[in-house]
């Protein structure tokens, strides 16, 4: 393959030419209530060619016959040279040859589909058996192997075997017309032993939907909330990280006004950052899509706003320096501006000094489901709990926050040190390329003076 | 032997879809061009139904004929049980899918009519961000199924779409409008009038206060009235038992106003066919008419779960078994023009966008949405664009009493729309 792609690159006249190919095996296994929907493999193989013109600018083509790379460089080049518009300049990289096997523990791919399907079914029959509310489930196993190649003008040569595994339960209640629905997932880089062993958190699962079946709806009112690091890391990803991607604010004059770096975001004890070079997570690979390896970058250091996330063109085009963060989902996508694993650095307080200083408040777990608009977000939370002094109280349902990120990421006045990488099943959307993998991490964050609908 | 023939040999029957396509697509980024964009796929995708079981295996690029037989094998060990066969041979009726127009259209052409889009706009005011997309596809399609069915359908599509966003302050307004055709059309003209025109109303932000009130939902809106009918007569909603709609076929359930086919017989339309995803011949049939609902929507799969024939209405892409789907959707205009409809209103709302289409409760026939764009109707005008607005409503109520359809009406991608006009509907003004 090495020689291969090399000899295209040498006959393509774009002054800077990349390939990347992509032979993709998934599997995939879904039940819904008690019927299994589908089980089935599927092979996807192709390429894409990127090619850049001085006085021209970014032409793709992508294709499926490994016999036609020449001709796609081609297209590429004859895309790239057909616009005009001022120079696009990429920042530099030191040319990189890198060859990596994955070791795996248990290769799902030498599991037969029917034991994914029995141990799928295990998973989906507890839920079902936990008792008489629970009247549906959706049940997911997906697993996908990625032999990727990549070479570009630079000199560089990259071969990197990505696995991705997941598995996600849940569950809906039902009791009068009142439909509670409650889930969990794992979502990881590594092999068949992470979906292993889900059978408590299923029970967990089930035992949550009935639950809310009982719980009140929260009363409308402000309140000082307690996150769990599900929710406060989805939150992170969804209302701050998107405007840290640098071509989302180089296209957007408001973003750019809102994101100045060594603008004061949060207190001196909040620290966010995106890493896609932690083993094993969702988000994660060794180089990104241009070649670039992955790393640990700040965004928000000690309270002020530090860092964003880069390509090689919106590096050069803002002075700053190389992050790691170009991604496409599938080489049908030329790659853009994405996050890898984004995550709260974990603080200074516990949980008990964090809650017990709570009079009334709202413990609000789990993130289902948001929106976001420029800085604007609103987030349902899975599940939640009152916060009756200090301690945890009755459930209760319909949590919705929302507001401004800014006026939010001010109001968080305690940053926990029980800090965990969430190891679900993450899926981010934009400009079309969903669901790209990614994983986000936190502790427990307290924010003040947070306003929720209900009652 | 050829893969269908190995495939019949390990199963009772086989289908097996292949498809060649080619796209190009320009894009413009704040005002300026940014990439331009070729695709090239090649794929095979194939069911086999075996013991009473189906399965399925799609193969995007690789040719290796015996591990997608494999899989698709094995696949039907855990498969659905069903009870249909697939497509025999059939008389199609003809519609032109094609047009010549398309193999021609240069990258230089696609670039000089989003040129001349974003310029338009541009002009109109300072500041705007303005994103243009334009993209040609060509896809060749051929379908065999064990029952002797041979099908080949050559497709061809285009289209132009543009979006503005304009911040002042805290206001984002967006603005958006495509055109589709199977063969090149220039819809700069259209694109760029349909957003300006809004773009006007919408400078000019009025006071507005709730209540029940006329409320005009115009072609481009018209999809939050008929999202949750589609979903109670698509062939999976009736196959798991949820339809609300179940057993009502003949009923009279809405107005006699309300008349909606699914068309999949337009000439020149992007969504036409001449067969469904799954080799049945495609015809035009009316989902309702005269307030009389007539058909649901099904393929081979959910009419054998419900007792009924497939409607000839399967869709698919290569990488997932095919699903109910419409084809063009096209409302039975009225009687009387939009501008004598509005000008009895002496107050009300134009709905232009929804956000959250979807959201609520679909299956009980309820919408639920926060409003994107919308204006006032004040004593026949559209006198300016309100801010915080929701509507909600149950369409099995709503569309008892349409006030009025009018006999305009508008291609919006699969979509042919008139403006309907209900008389009373609760609006909340937060």
């Amino acid at each position: 393959m090495r020689d291969r792609l090399t000899e295209a690159i040498k006959k393509s006249p774009a002054d800077y030419t990349e390939i990347r190919i992509e032979r993709r095996q998934s599997t995939i296994v879904q039940y819904r209530g008690k019927n299994m929907e589908s089980a089935g493999s599927n092979t996807d193989v192709g390429g894409i060619a990127r090619c850049l013109v001085k006085n021209g600018g970014w032409g793709t083509s992508t294709f499926n016959r490994m016999e036609d790379i020449d001709k796609h460089v081609k297209y590429a080049f004859e895309c790239a040279k057909s616009l005009s518009r001022d120079d696009i300049k990429l920042a530099e990289v030191q040319p990189v040859i890198d060859e990596t096997t994955y070791s795996f523990d248990e290769d799902f791919r030498n599991i037969t589909l029917s034991q994914k399907k029995e141990l799928l079914a295990s998973y989906n029959d507890i839920l079902l058996s936990h008792s008489d509310s629970i009247r549906d489930t959706m049940c997911v196993y997906g697993d996908r192997f990625v032999d990727y190649y990549y070479a570009n003008s630079d000199g560089s040569y990259i071969h990197e075997e990505r696995p991705h595994i997941l598995c996600r339960i849940s569950a809906i209640a039902r009791k009068n017309g009142n439909v509670q629905p409650a889930g969990e997932s794992i979502g990881v880089q590594k092999g068949f032993e992470a979906v292993r062993g889900m059978e408590d958190i299923a029970v967990k699962v089930a035992k949550r939907a009935e639950e809310l079946l009982s719980a009140e709806t929260v009363k409308g009112g402000t309140y000082t909330v307690l996150c769990n690091p599900d929710l406060a890391g989805v939150f992170i990803h969804e209302a701050f990280g998107h405007l840290s991607e640098a071509d989302h604010v180089h296209e957007n004059p408001k973003a750019r006004e809102l994101m100045v770096l060594g603008k004061e975001f949060g207190k001196p004890f909040l620290n966010v950052i995106d890493d896609g070079s932690v083993q094993g997570l969702r988000g994660s690979h060794k180089y990104d899509d241009e070649g670039v390896a992955t790393r640990k970058n700040y965004l928000i250091k000690e309270g002020k706003l530090v860092g964003r996330l880069h390509s090689r063109e919106t590096a050069q085009k803002m002075g700053e320096d190389l992050t790691g963060n170009a991604r496409a989902i599938t080489y049908r996508f030329a790659p853009i501006v994405r996050m890898t694993n984004t995550a709260i650095e974990p603080g200074n307080a516990s949980f008990d000094d964090m809650i017990s200083d709570i009079k009334l408040g709202v413990y609000a777990c789990d993130s289902r489901g948001g929106q976001t608009m420029l800085e604007n977000f609103t987030f349902t939370s899975g599940y939640a709990y009152m916060i009756r002094d200090g301690k945890i109280a009755e459930m209760v349902k319909d949590v919705v926050l929302g507001g401004n990120l800014f006026q939010t990421l001010q109001n968080i006045d305690a940053v926990g040190n029980d800090f965990k990488w969430l190891e679900t099943a993450g899926g981010c959307g934009k400009g079309g390329q969903m669901p790209l993998p990614v994983s986000m991490g936190s502790p427990h964050i307290r924010i003040q003076d947070v306003p929720m609908g209900g009652r | 032997m050829s893969l269908l023939e190995k495939a019949k040999n390990q199963s009772d029957s086989a289908e097996l879809l292949t498809v060649n396509s080619e796209s190009l697509s320009v894009s413009f980024t704040a005002g300026e061009i940014k990439s331009s964009e070729r695709k090239d796929t090649f794929g095979t995708a194939l069911r086999v139904i075996k013991d009473g079981r189906i399965g399925f295996s799609s193969a995007i690029g690789i040719e290796n004929e015996d591990l997608l037989l494999k899989n698709a094998i094995e696949s039907a060990q855990f498969g659905d049980k069903v009870d249909f066969s697939f497509a025999s041979p059939a008389e199609p009726a003809e519609v032109e899918t094609y047009h010549e127009s398309i193999r021609n259209l240069s990258i230089e052409k696609m670039i000089e009519m989003g040129r001349a889009v974003a310029d338009k706009l541009k002009k109109a005011e300072e500041g705007l961000q303005i994103d243009v997309g334009l993209g040609r596809v060509v896809s060749n399609s051929a379908l065999q199924t064990t029952n002797g069915l041979e099908l080949k359908e050559t497709e061809s599509s285009f289209g132009i779409g543009a979006g503005i966003e304009r911040i002042d302050g805290n206001d984002i307004l967006m603005l958006y409008h495509s055109g589709q055709s199977v063969k090149v059309e220039d819809f700069t003209d259209e694109v760029t009038t349909k957003i300006l025109e809004r773009l006007e109303i919408s400078r000019n932000l009025v006071a507005f206060e709730g209540g029940p009130m006329p409320v005009i939902f115009p072609p481009r809106a018209m999809m939050t009235l008929l999202l949750p009918l589609l979903q109670a007569i698509n062939g999976k909603t009736l196959a798991q038992g949820s339809s609300p709609l179940e057993g009502k076929l003949e009923e009279k359930l809405f107005d006699e106003k309300f008349t909606l086919y699914d068309n999949p017989l337009v000439p020149l339309k992007p969504a036409s066919s001449s067969f469904d995803g799954e080799g049945i011949p495609c015809r035009k049939m009316a989902i309702v008419e005269k307030g009389v609902l007539k058909n649901y929507v099904l393929d081979l799969k959910t009419a054998s779960q419900t007792n009924m024939k497939s409607t000839g209405s399967a869709r698919r892409g290569l990488t997932s078994t095919p699903s109910p789907g419409t084809s063009n959707l096209v409302m039975e205009p009225g009687n009387t023009s939009i501008n004598d409809i509005i000008s009895d209103i002496e107050k009300g709302l134009w709905v232009d966008t929804v956000l959250g289409l979807g959201m609520g409760n679909l299956l009980s026939g309820s919408f639920s949405n926060t409003l994107g764009v919308a204006f006032k109707i004040e004593n026949g005008k559209l006198t300016g664009r309100v801010k915080n607005v929701s509507i909600a409503g149950n369409i099995y109520e709503l569309l008892k009493n349409i006030t009025a359809i009018s006999k305009e009406t508008e291609w919006l991608g699969s979509l042919c729309m008139p403006y309907l006009m209900l008389e009373s509907l609760p609006v909340v003004v937060k």
